[in-house]
């Protein structure tokens, strides 16, 4: 089994947001203001929710439900005890798990695809917890910028095509992609790990960054 | 016209340089960073900044312009440390001044006299900033702390801001948030006066539920709030509050009287200075200095001689998270 521990180094440990990249930051925020546009009060879910910064900014700019799963016990204890949103369910869970169907408007699952091995069955859970209308915030690393070469804690990276393939398999509708970097180019080719750029807090057209980050949406009947 | 700075190296490899970053950012308007300075150039550009090897260095900038030393902050670290003897050398032979960002910093308060620059502590101008450089630093007794931590975290942030070493509010990088800081402020009260009436200002669903956690301990209180702050909160949250507070919680037309029992929460210090200047101080506040510690010195100014303490927490590495409480 892969290391999902708080501080195995793949993760941010922290909950403080000046130690935390933009890029990430940057995602959680555009998922919590069109999920406003789109709902009153809603109930959705973070899926791989890390530390749990990101479901306490879904649920304080959506003023709703959170229900945030992440494989590290270690991580949900953590966010239990220094997140007091009441808004905000952590519960601790490694896939496999079932969500109920139809039952979010929303589900955010960030940088989690390339962590589980049975991706296909992982996002077809995701895609059937959502309602009618409701939508879905992916991200995972993108294979034609940054080529999985083995990376220990990731199964595999997703070329653009790999995820659009993956919502229309699961009758997704796609609303907008985009791409977000948190690394550079060492000599035009090795990439190394840089979070705390002055600018990664914003999108980058599909092929720019590192990062895939795809908004989808369930159609209403 | 945009002043053009170096630095030597970039500090890719940890934070300590977020906030300097964000003042270039918040100034690009008169400051551009038009070169990184490496021993030798790869890649071409970090952050779209030009990346300059030593000899493009020598060809490009006048000699005697400062070089900014962004060189890695860990001093342990032994590649940073072979790094940052390459600057020097190169920063001596070639008469290029390697001078510290803090340093910088401070002649650029000192000489800024139109107070244009914008600061990475929020609503701060340069004006304060160098009457901060001129203010003595606060002491123990005359700080008139509630407690050691407050004085340790005040004396800790004053030479931060003082110094413009930023760098150094990593210290404060200890796992905590600010609501964990609010719980403990609210404690720390609570141990003093154990206030029977809460008085939310602003920031309503931030206390609502700060106090729904605390009244987990303790349950006797009741807590009051005017009706135009149910703006921010949407109906199902007050609903779920008024459940939970079951019938504690009051929603007032016009503002009850206070007592020596109650104690007033903010979000900000500027609606407690406010309070104390116009000479009707709160008996008891909570609140956030967003300001950090030139909130402090303003409300310090505003009390004068008056008997009081303050208790202050930092909670994580960032300026407006500083948490106070006010005991008059």
């Amino acid at each position: 089994m892969k290391d999902y521990s708080l501080k195995s180094g793949e993760r941010y440990a922290t909950l403080d947001h000046n130690l935390i990249g933009g890029d990430h930051l940057w995602r959680y925020r555009y998922a919590a203001a069109r999920i406003k546009q789109a709902h009153a009060a809603p109930y959705g879910a973070d899926v791989f929710c890390g530390s749990g910064y990101g479901a306490r900014i879904l649920a304080e700019e959506t003023q709703g439900y959170v229900l945030a799963i992440d494989g590290s016990s270690e991580a949900v204890a953590c966010a239990n005890q220094k997140l007091h949103h009441p808004g905000v369910l952590y519960a601790a869970k490694l896939f496999p798990f079932q969500l109920p169907t139809a039952a979010f408007d929303f589900v955010a699952s960030m940088e989690s695809l390339e962590h589980v091995k049975d991706y296909e069955a992982f996002f077809w859970v995701l895609a059937q917890s959502l309602k009618p209308g409701g939508q879905l915030f992916i991200s995972a690393p993108d294979e034609n910028t940054m080529p999985y070469t083995g990376y220990v804690w990731h199964y595999k990276h997703f070329t653009p095509e790999e995820i659009r393939s993956l919502a229309r398999e699961n009758q997704l509708e796609e609303v907008a992609a985009f791409s977000t970097s948190c690394q550079i180019f060492k000599d035009g080719k090795a990439r190394m790990p840089y979070h705390y750029q002055m600018a990664n807090d914003q999108p980058l057209a599909i092929g720019e960054g590192d990062t895939l980050f795809f908004e989808f949406r369930k159609p209403a009947p | 016209m945009k002043t053009e700075i170096y630095s030597a190296c970039w500090a890719l490899q940890d934070p300590a340089l977020n906030d300097f970053k964000r003042f270039l950012q918040l100034n690009g308007e008169w400051l551009r960073m038009a070169g990184i300075i490496y021993p030798a150039k790869i890649p071409d550009n970090i952050e779209g900044i030009a990346v300059l090897d030593f000899q493009e260095a020598l060809a490009k900038i006048p000699t005697g312009t400062p070089l900014l030393d962004c060189t890695h902050a860990d001093a342990a670290h032994t590649s940073a440390l072979m790094l940052r003897e390459k600057f020097q050398y190169f920063s001596r032979r070639h008469k290029y001044p390697l001078i510290p960002i803090a340093q910088w910093l401070r002649t650029l308060a000192q000489d800024d006299a139109q107070n244009t620059l914008r600061w990475p502590i929020p609503e701060v101008s340069s004006a304060e900033m160098r009457a901060l450089q001129a203010a003595p630093a606060p002491t123990l007794l005359a700080g008139h702390f509630l407690d050691a931590e407050s004085y340790r975290a005040a004396l800790a942030l004053d030479h931060i801001l003082r110094t413009a070493e930023w760098e150094r509010m990593l210290v404060f990088d200890q796992d905590d948030t600010s609501e964990q800081a609010l719980q403990e402020t609210l404690l720390l009260v609570h141990q003093v006066r154990a206030p029977s009436r809460y008085r939310i200002l602003s920031a309503p669903l931030r206390f609502l539920a700060a106090l729904l956690q605390f009244q987990q301990a303790q349950q006797d209180f009741s807590i009051h709030l005017h009706r135009s702050l149910l703006q921010g909160i949407a109906p199902h949250q007050l609903a779920f509050y008024a459940q939970c507070f079951k019938g504690r919680l009051f929603i007032e037309e016009t503002a009850s009287a206070d007592d020596a029992s109650t104690t007033c929460l903010s979000e900000s210090a500027a609606a407690i200075i406010q309070r104390v200047k116009n000479g009707q101080p709160p008996p008891c506040a909570i609140f956030g200095m967003t300001r950090s510690m030139l909130d402090h010195h303003d409300l310090r100014a505003a009390l004068g001689v008056q008997n009081h303490r303050i208790s202050l927490r930092q909670p994580d590495t960032q300026f407006s998270h500083l948490t106070a409480s006010l005991i008059t």
